[in-house]
């Protein structure tokens, strides 16, 4: 399996979320998933993919999706204590 | 490679590298386990400088956006511009003169060579050696006047415009660039004897920091991190966009894995980027930097776009979902030094404090565009 390049892309529509999705460029597939948005869970792939880590724990802060068995979810570039998700669309500053 | 050899097997102190450190160039942490001067266990703390701005493409509209691009890589700042003005005139179908497509692709490609001269004369200094890096400074010298007096700033340009160009460019510029070309591989025969055949820089370097193909496949790696270690990636050849089809280049790849791949695979893009200088000034063509029909308000239709293009620090990904508004409805910066740092973690275990320091020099950091 050849995996070059990963990227998550949540984003936040109609009530739903969607993501993450995964493109992989060599093989240029994507993959998504839908969860819902008021108890919003995915199981990591971090154990696939270790590059996945940081963009779920991106993700996690910003979207406030919960990435189940994941080693080390904590805020990645947002303060510590932050506890909001800042581009989920019904974030209000 | 590296086993730990110690009286007190059991013994480990925490090292705090950062965020004020002179060889992170910015603001970086590493929280590293140390059982004497050899690395247990090492953990990246980023995000000191995050400014947001996924949240910004979101709430400003599109040309708002355009300058935070060059906000992100102040090294690089062309190549990400370009990506962000090739993804919204795919988008919104503008068409580009060929002209300036041209024009663009000179531009990235000195911005490149710039990128690569600062890394360069950087990660020798963190070597040891401070001379080269006041060589390098004078070339790089060179390429800014040259691009300040186009784009009218020297390291945040905010040059591309949705459909062409701010400002053509003029014969001062054009026989500059010719005369910048022998320059500089002047200078590269002068850098490869001066660095790349010093016994001292080499034995820092050769067989240290190996990354395997796998390491670099599971963690996402691009730009000279993947191709020292074999992988043959490069945007610019595998999802061409722009003009590059047009030119003739090749992609260097080395398969050694060790820091000295890198450097090396660095040191050839220079020559590289030149040979695309030179067969676009050569083919230059003609004609208007702006097309003629340009929508007043970009309003890209909805719909989900993607474009990836090759900057001097790796494959730059930007992704746009739009809902047929002024604003984006989101926009994802993907950035190859977010890859290229989160191996760090893991590839540093067990190397020596010195050789991870040249390590981290490799990997070629840009700390803004780590964050965004």
């Amino acid at each position: 399996l050849i995996l070059d390049l990963l990227r998550a892309h949540p984003q936040v529509e109609r009530g739903l979320i969607l993501g993450p999705g995964l493109k992989m460029s060599l093989l240029s597939s994507v993959v998504r998933t839908r969860v819902s948005r008021d108890a919003a869970e995915v199981p990591t792939i971090t154990d696939i993919y270790a590059g996945a880590n940081w963009h779920e724990r991106e993700t996690a802060e910003f979207f406030g999706i919960n990435f189940t068995g994941h080693p080390h979810l904590v805020p990645l570039l947002l303060p510590e204590d932050a506890d909001f998700h800042p581009l989920r669309k019904d974030y209000k500053p | 490679m590296n086993s730990p050899v110690t009286l007190h097997p059991d013994e480990t102190f925490v090292l705090n590298v950062g965020p004020q450190h002179p060889a992170t160039h910015g603001v970086l942490r590493v929280k590293m386990e140390m059982n004497g001067e050899y690395i247990v266990n090492a953990e990246t703390v980023i995000g000191y400088i995050h400014r947001m701005h996924e949240k910004m493409g979101e709430v400003k509209s599109y040309p708002q956006f355009l300058m935070n691009l060059s906000r992100m890589d102040y090294l690089g700042a062309l190549g990400y511009s370009h990506g962000h003005v090739l993804l919204v005139e795919k988008a919104s179908g503008i068409e580009v003169p060929e002209r300036a497509e041209y024009i663009r692709a000179i531009m990235v490609e000195l911005n490149r060579i710039a990128s690569h001269l600062f890394w360069f004369g950087a990660f020798v200094m963190d070597l040891g050696g401070f001379s080269p890096l006041m060589y390098a400074l004078q070339d790089r010298e060179y390429i800014l006047d040259m691009l300040e007096k186009v784009t009218g700033s020297r390291l945040t340009y905010c040059y591309f415009r949705y459909g062409g160009l701010y400002n053509d460019v003029d014969d001062d510029f054009v026989a500059a660039a010719r005369n910048f070309i022998p320059r500089m591989r002047k200078s590269l025969k002068k850098y490869h004897t001066l660095v790349t055949g010093n016994v001292i820089f080499r034995k820092r370097l050769e067989g240290i920091a190996p990354l395997t193909k796998e390491m670099c496949r599971k963690y996402g790696a691009s730009s000279a991190v993947a191709r020292g270690s074999g992988i043959n990636f490069d945007v610019r050849k595998n999802e061409p966009y722009s003009v590059y089809p047009e030119f003739d280049f090749d992609v260097p790849v080395y398969h050694e894995c060790d820091s000295l791949a890198r450097y090396m695979v660095r040191m050839d893009e220079i020559e590289q980027s030149l040979r695309i200088i030179e067969q676009g000034l050569d083919k230059l063509p003609d004609g208007p930097v702006m097309p003629k029909k340009k929508p007043k308000i970009i309003k890209p239709p909805a719909g989900d776009y993607y474009q990836a293009v090759e900057t001097a620090r790796g494959s730059f990904g930007c992704r746009l979902v739009s809902d047929g508004g002024k604003n984006p409805y989101r926009l994802k910066l993907r950035s190859p030094t977010y890859s290229n740092m989160h191996l760090f973690d893991e590839a540093c275990r067990g190397m020596m404090i010195m050789d991870a320091l040249a390590f981290m020099g490799s990997l070629d950091l840009v700390i803004p565009e780590i964050d965004r």
